[in-house]
C-alpha cells in the first residue's frame, strides 16, 4: 500500500509545524469562550426574581398567615400593616402595591403598569392562592377528596409547558465555532494540495511511478483525517472546558464527517480551480465566508431580508441547523439525507479536482 | 548499448516551438550535456522525457520501453533532479529520503539502507536528521541530489543542479556526478555552464532556440570550428606582421605587449609554418602556447551568440 507513505508524510508535515495546528484548535475555543462569556448575559433566560417587600392589610381574614406564608418561595414578603399607614406609603410613593384581605376577598391597588414585575408577582400568585383556596372550600363543603391535587413525591414528575432545552451562548458559539472552523478547513485541504506545486516537489511526485490518481486520495484522505482530528479536540474541549452541549455525540460525528468531507472536497477543488482559472486566493477566502455569513455563523441572518433567504443556499446553514435540532430536539432525521446531499456534492467537486489534478502537467514545470 | 532515444521530439506551447525535431540518443555509461543558454528548451526536453510533460510529436524510447506505451515501466529506470529545489524544508535530510525511495516501491531495510547510502554519498549523514530548513543552499542542493538517487535509477537526468551555489558545493556535486558515471550510472546533465559541461560529459548536444545545434564529443565539435585557434607566441625580436599574414589559414593577426595572437582555421600546418618562419628569419621563440576553441567559441560559431546572451 503506497498510500501510507504518503499519508505518513501529510502528518510528518503536520507534526512539524503543530503551531498550525494548534492556532486551528486554539482559535475556535478561545472564540466560543470570548463570545459565550459576551452573551451569555444577553441570552439566558433565568431571571433571579428581586426580594419585594409589600404591606399587607388585613381587615377580616382568616387566611393571612396562610397567604403570607405561601409567598415566600417567590420571594415576596408581605408586610402586615394597618391600612392607615400602607395609605400613607403608597401617597409618598415608597411602596407601589398594596394587599388587601377582606372576607373572602384578596384586594390589589397599585400605582404601576400592568408590566411591572412586583404588580404582575402579586396577581398571579394571589390568582394562584385564590383557585386554591377555592378548590380546597369546594372539596370540604362537598365531601370530594378525589379532586385535591396529587401529592408531589418521588414517583410523580412534574414539567413545565416548555419541555425541550434551550442553547445557552456557550452551547451556541460551540456549535457555530465548530462548524465555522471546519468550513476553513476548505483553506487547509487547499494548502495540502497546493504546497506541492509551490514548493515544486510536485515534479518528484510526477516523475515517480505513483500513480498522480494515488497521490490525489492521498491528499483527500489526509485533509479528511486532519480535520476530523482537529474537530475532534475542538469538541472535547469546548465540552469539557465550557460544558458545551454537543448531545448524542454518534449522532454529531454522523452530520459532521460528511460536512468535513464536503469542506475538504470544495477545499481541493476550489485549488485546481483557482490554479485553471488564475483565481487568487483571496476569491476562495471570500466564497467561504460568504457561505459563513449567510448560513450565519457570526450571528443569525434569519431577519436580514434577501441574505436570510439565501441562508437555505448555505452548507454552513444546513449543518448548523441540524446540529441544533440534533441535540436540542431529539431530531435525527436530517442526518442521512444531509450526509447523501454532502456526499454527493463531495463527488461531484472531487471528481472535477481529481481531472484538474492529473491534467496539470505543464503547470507544474518552469518552461524555459 | 543505447539507454535513451529521442526521435522527432516536438513540443509546442501555443505558437511557440520549444522543442523542435530534435533527435539524439545516450549510451550506457555515459554522461551526456544538454548545454545551451536559457530558453534553449533544455529543461523542456529533460520534462518530455521524465513524463512530466506531453510532447506533440516524436518518441522516446528508455531501455528499449516506449516512454507513451510503458511510462511507469520507464518511470522506475529514471532518477530525476529537478532544477529547483524541490524537497520539504520542514522534514528531516533522512525523511525526505525516505519518502521520495516509498515512491518508487522501496521500504523496510532496503530503504532505510538506501536512506543512509545516499546520505552518505552526498556527504550528508552526519545531518540525517537535521530539518532541512536548517540547511545551506549547498547542503539543499546534496539532498535534492540525494532524493534523486533514492529511486536506484538507471539513468539520472541532472538539470542545472549547481546554479546558484558555491564553488565548494559544486565542485562537491560534479566530483559526486563522476563518481557515479565511474560506477556505472548514465547520466544525462543540462547546463549553461560550459566548463562544467566539457569537464564532465563524454559527449555534448548544443541546443539554441529549441533545436540541437551540434552534437558529438569535444573533439568532434571543435572540428566543427574553423576559425577559432588561437596560437599566441612571445620572440625576441619584432618580425614584419606581413608575412605572417601570408601563412595560408591564417585569419588575422594581432600584437598584444609584446605577444603575438594568431588566429587560424586549425592548429596543424599554421603551427609548422609559424615556426618555419622565425626559424628561418632567425627569431628565437622564448613562450608559444596553442588555445583550442571551447564551447563558448563552438557556441559563438554556430549560433553568432553566446551562451549568456
Amino acid at each position: 500500500m503506497r498510500i501510507l507513505p504518503l499519508l505518513k508524510k501529510e502528518l510528518l508535515h503536520l507534526l512539524q509545524t503543530p503551531q498550525s495546528l494548534f492556532m486551528m484548535i486554539l482559535f475556535p475555543i478561545a472564540l466560543t469562550w470570548v463570545l459565550g462569556m459576551g452573551l451569555s448575559s444577553i441570552s439566558t433566560r433565568v431571571i433571579d426574581l428581586p426580594e419585594m417587600a409589600v404591606p399587607l392589610v388585613e381587615t377580616d381574614s382568616s387566611f393571612g398567615d396562610v397567604y403570607r406564608d405561601n409567598a415566600a418561595p417567590v420571594n415576596i414578603d408581605f408586610v402586615p400593616m394597618t391600612q392607615a399607614e400602607a395609605l400613607e406609603r403608597f401617597e409618598r410613593g415608597e411602596n407601589e402595591n398594596i394587599v388587601f384581605l377582606e372576607s373572602g376577598t384578596i384586594r390589589h391597588l397599585t400605582s404601576t403598569s400592568d408590566k411591572s414585575l412586583e404588580n404582575l408577582m402579586i396577581r398571579m400568585y394571589s390568582s394562584a392562592f385564590s383557585h386554591q383556596a377555592n378548590l380546597f372550600s369546594y372539596v370540604s363543603r362537598h365531601g370530594r377528596p378525589d379532586l385535591m391535587p396529587l401529592e408531589v413525591n418521588d414517583q410523580v414528575e412534574l414539567k413545565g409547558i416548555a419541555t425541550q432545552a434551550e442553547p445557552s451562548s456557550f452551547d451556541y458559539y460551540g456549535v457555530t465555532m465548530l462548524t465555522l472552523i471546519m468550513m476553513y478547513g476548505t483553506l487547509q485541504a487547499a494548502e495540502l494540495v497546493g504546497f506541492e506545486a509551490r514548493n515544486r516537489t510536485n515534479i518528484r511526485l510526477k516523475t515517480s511511478p505513483t500513480p498522480m490518481t494515488l497521490i490525489f486520495g492521498s491528499k483527500v484522505i489526509a485533509a479528511i483525517l486532519i480535520l476530523t482530528l482537529q474537530a475532534s479536540i475542538i469538541v472535547a474541549a469546548n465540552s469539557l472546558v465550557f460544558g458545551v452541549n454537543y448531545g448524542h455525540l454518534g449522532q454529531l460525528a454522523a452530520l459532521l464527517i460528511p460536512y468535513g468531507v464536503f469542506t475538504c472536497s470544495l477545499g481541493i477543488a476550489l485549488n485546481q480551480l483557482a490554479s485553471k482559472l488564475k483565481l487568487s486566493e483571496g476569491i476562495m477566502v471570500f466564497l467561504i465566508n460568504l457561505f459563513l455569513f449567510v448560513g450565519g455563523a457570526y450571528f443569525p441572518v434569519d431577519q436580514l431580508g434577501v441574505i436570510g433567504t439565501l441562508q437555505q443556499y448555505s452548507p454552513v446553514k444546513w449543518i448548523n441547523e441540524a446540529i441544533f435540532q440534533s441535540v436540542y430536539q431529539g431530531l435525527s432525521e436530517k442526518i442521512v439525507p444531509l450526509g447523501i446531499r454532502f456526499g454527493l456534492i463531495s463527488v461531484v467537486l472531487l471528481v472535477v479536482a481529481g481531472y484538474l489534478f492529473s491534467q496539470r502537467g505543464a503547470d507544474y514545470v518552469r518552461i524555459d | 548499448m543505447k539507454v535513451l532515444e529521442v526521435k522527432n521530439l516536438v513540443k509546442r506551447y501555443g505558437k511557440n516551438l520549444a522543442v523542435s525535431d530534435i533527435e539524439f540518443s545516450v549510451n550506457q555509461g555515459e554522461v551526456f550535456g544538454l548545454l545551451g543558454p536559457n530558453g534553449a528548451g533544455k529543461s523542456t526536453t529533460i520534462n518530455i522525457i521524465t513524463g512530466l510533460i506531453q510532447k506533440d510529436e516524436g518518441t522516446v524510447t528508455i531501455l528499449g520501453k516506449d516512454l507513451d506505451k510503458e511510462l511507469t515501466a520507464c518511470k522506475y529506470d529514471m532518477g530525476v533532479v529537478p532544477q529547483e529545489l524541490a524537497i520539504y524544508e520542514d522534514l528531516t535530510a533522512a525523511q525526505n529520503v525516505s519518502f521520495f525511495g516509498s515512491l518508487y516501491g522501496l521500504k523496510g531495510k532496503e530503504l532505510a539502507e538506501k536512506v543512509d547510502q545516499t546520505l552518505a554519498f552526498v556527504g550528508l549523514s552526519d545531518k540525517k536528521k537535521h530539518k532541512v530548513k536548517t540547511f545551506s543552499g549547498g547542503m539543499k542542493r546534496r539532498l535534492n541530489i540525494a532524493c534523486g538517487l533514492a529511486t536506484d535509477p538507471k539513468i539520472l537526468f541532472l538539470d542545472e543542479p549547481t546554479v546558484g551555489i558555491d564553488p565548494q558545493s559544486r565542485n562537491h556535486i560534479l566530483e559526486s556526478i563522476k563518481q557515479l558515471n565511474e560506477q556505472g550510472l548514465t547520466v544525462i546533465y543540462t547546463t549553461h555552464y560550459m566548463e562544467e559541461a566539457e569537464s564532465l560529459c563524454d559527449r555534448i548536444a548544443i541546443m539554441d532556440v529549441g533545436q540541437i545545434v551540434a552534437q558529438g564529443t569535444m573533439d568532434e565539435l571543435r572540428n566543427l570550428v574553423v576559425d577559432h585557434w588561437f596560437i599566441k607566441l612571445r620572440t625576441n625580436q619584432a618580425i614584419d606582421e606581413a608575412l605572417i599574414q601570408r601563412i595560408p589559414g591564417v585569419k588575422s593577426v594581432e600584437t598584444i605587449g609584446d605577444q603575438w595572437v594568431i588566429a587560424c582555421q586549425n592548429k596543424g600546418t599554421q603551427l609548422r609554418d609559424l615556426i618555419d618562419l622565425f626559424i628561418k628569419h632567425d627569431q628565437m621563440v622564448e613562450e608559444l602556447r596553442v588555445e583550442e576553441p571551447d564551447l563558448e567559441d563552438i557556441f559563438l560559431t554556430l549560433t553568432g551568440k553566446t551562451l549568456r546572451d
